[in-house]
């Protein structure tokens, strides 16, 4: 039977077809489907002119008062991983120092919303006192839909939006799989950082760390490995610039061999590897590094060390991140107090270790919750074993939220 | 159109445009209503202030660029549909 499989000089017969374009087809439904559901709820163009004007708006009304400032837009609006109903995360610039947020940027949140009272165009706002605080505006129309979200001076926020924007569009695959996994987490209650789960941000870091190493073939290179100068924190923000192509350079990750994993599989995959693969006792997630490091090495780091311009202090900078401080108890403290504090410093590190690439600080430090982290991990091992199963995209979409509530709910 | 997103020269702003003792005195009356100051640090930046423009995202550009990689990403998902067949 061994001259079937090959021998010299026989043809090999392929194998009956049936085997072979029943699962491949199920999985190509499933690939189709992905690729389906993220053009239905991505960012549209249209959206995204509508932010930038109204971006542009409050430019005008704010420069005045910040004359020369920046106002820059960050997160998902520009990350290239925003759906449709996402919100805007603005980030006023005014030095390359740190500034104060504990005072400094309180006063200057407080001068911009004495300033917009007086323009038509904005609704309400309302300042929000957070590890970053931020002043949330809402509009009158026609730009009622959007709620912007503007922080002072948080430059880290700027950096990693660049650093999202060039993993976003390195390979077609990442984008649509980035959608259905927040999209998942979100019915399934686990996207949520004021329950004690998942921010958006972190759940995207655990996309891109999944394609730098938990792959068969590597899918995403380590871009701050491969580009140290052009994701370096000490880049001055001025400079970055999304619509500049990376040069090629030579990096570990094959196309070729990589194009053979279908978007199915890969969702199949990254499901595979939460709910098995990732020791959460053991392993931290590092894109900074691309790979899977002790948990224990970044724990340890006892405090956050200043750089020159003092930016890797500055907490993470999704506004989910932020908003989920207020909630969670640790907001109001000051970052020095709080960084200092060994029981915080271990609670921060407790359940879930994914590494901001630009700071020492956890992203997903809003679960401490041992009962909420029980029941993501059997979200994950129950999402796999059904999706592998049936290879159903509506079906895993169609899931019930987790049961476990906070402790302190 | 009066209406297009439009991306501002730093230089060319709104009508109106406090000088630096001004805007300092809004931060000041600001800051005291609310149990706050102004520390040096910020007093410097806004007496002196640096430029800081967005002039890497302007609007025009940002939607352009988000255009482009829409259609980059719809043309690889073709070719690699055809690679694996």
């Amino acid at each position: 039977t061994d001259e079937f499989r090959g021998g010299r000089g026989v043809a090999s017969p392929s194998p009956p077809a049936a085997i072979l374009s029943e699962p491949l087809s199920r999985m190509d439904v499933l690939s189709e489907k992905i690729w389906d559901y993220h053009n239905k709820v991505s960012q549209t163009d249209e959206m995204l002119q509508r932010k930038l004007h109204l971006r542009d708006m409050l430019y005008t009304a704010i420069s005045p008062v910040f004359p020369l400032s920046g106002l820059y837009v960050v997160g998902s609006s520009l990350n290239g991983f925003g759906n449709n109903s996402s919100d805007m995360d603005l980030c006023l610039m005014i030095t390359n120092k740190d500034l104060d947020q504990k005072n400094d940027a309180v006063v200057v949140l407080n001068l911009i919303l004495s300033t917009l009272q007086y323009e038509k165009f904005v609704a309400s706002q309302k300042l929000i006192l957070a590890k970053v605080p931020i002043l949330r505006i809402k509009f009158a129309a026609p730009f009622d839909d959007i709620t912007v979200d503007l922080n002072a001076n948080n430059s880290v926020a700027i950096r990693n939006t660049h650093l999202l924007c060039y993993y976003s569009s390195y390979d077609w695959r990442v984008r649509p799989l980035v959608s259905v996994v927040k999209e998942w987490a979100k019915r399934k209650g686990i996207n949520d950082a004021n329950k004690s789960s998942f921010t958006s941000y972190s759940l995207v870091l655990m996309v891109i760390h999944y394609l730098q190493c938990g792959t068969q073939t590597k899918v995403l290179p380590n871009l701050q490995q491969s580009y140290p100068t052009r994701f370096s924190n000490k880049v001055d923000v001025r400079t970055l610039n999304v619509t500049m192509p990376l040069e090629a350079v030579q990096d570990d990750i094959d196309p070729s061999l990589s194009e053979n994993t279908t978007l199915g599989e890969l969702l199949i995959g990254f499901l595979d590897y939460y709910a098995n693969e990732f020791n959460y006792d053991r392993d931290a997630i590092s894109i900074r590094q691309g790979k899977r490091v002790e948990r224990a090495a970044l724990a340890a780091r006892p405090k956050v060390h200043l750089s020159s311009e003092g930016d890797k202090e500055t907490p993470p900078p999704s506004s989910s991140a932020s908003s989920s401080s207020i909630h969670n108890g640790v907001a109001g403290i000051p970052m020095h107090h709080s960084m200092s504090n060994p029981h915080f410093w271990r609670s921060q590190w407790r359940c879930v270790c994914i590494e901001e690439p630009f700071t020492n600080s956890n992203t997903a430090h809003s679960i401490y919750d041992e009962m909420v982290f029980g029941a993501i991990k059997d979200a994950f091992r129950e999402a796999h074993g059904e999706l592998q199963h049936n290879r159903d995209l509506d079906r895993l979409l169609e899931c019930e939220p987790i049961k476990a509530s906070t402790t302190n709910a | 159109e009066a209406d297009e997103p439009a991306s501002f020269d730093p230089f060319v702003r709104s009508e109106v445009e406090y000088d630096s003792t001004t805007r300092l005195h809004m931060a000041e009356d600001v800051a005291s209503t609310r149990r706050l100051f102004v520390s040096p640090a910020l007093k410097d930046i806004i007496v002196n202030p640096e430029n800081f423009y967005h002039g890497c995202q302007q609007s025009a550009k940002m939607a352009e660029d988000a255009n482009q990689r829409r259609q980059v990403s719809f043309n690889t998902k073709r070719e690699a549909y055809i690679h694996q067949l």
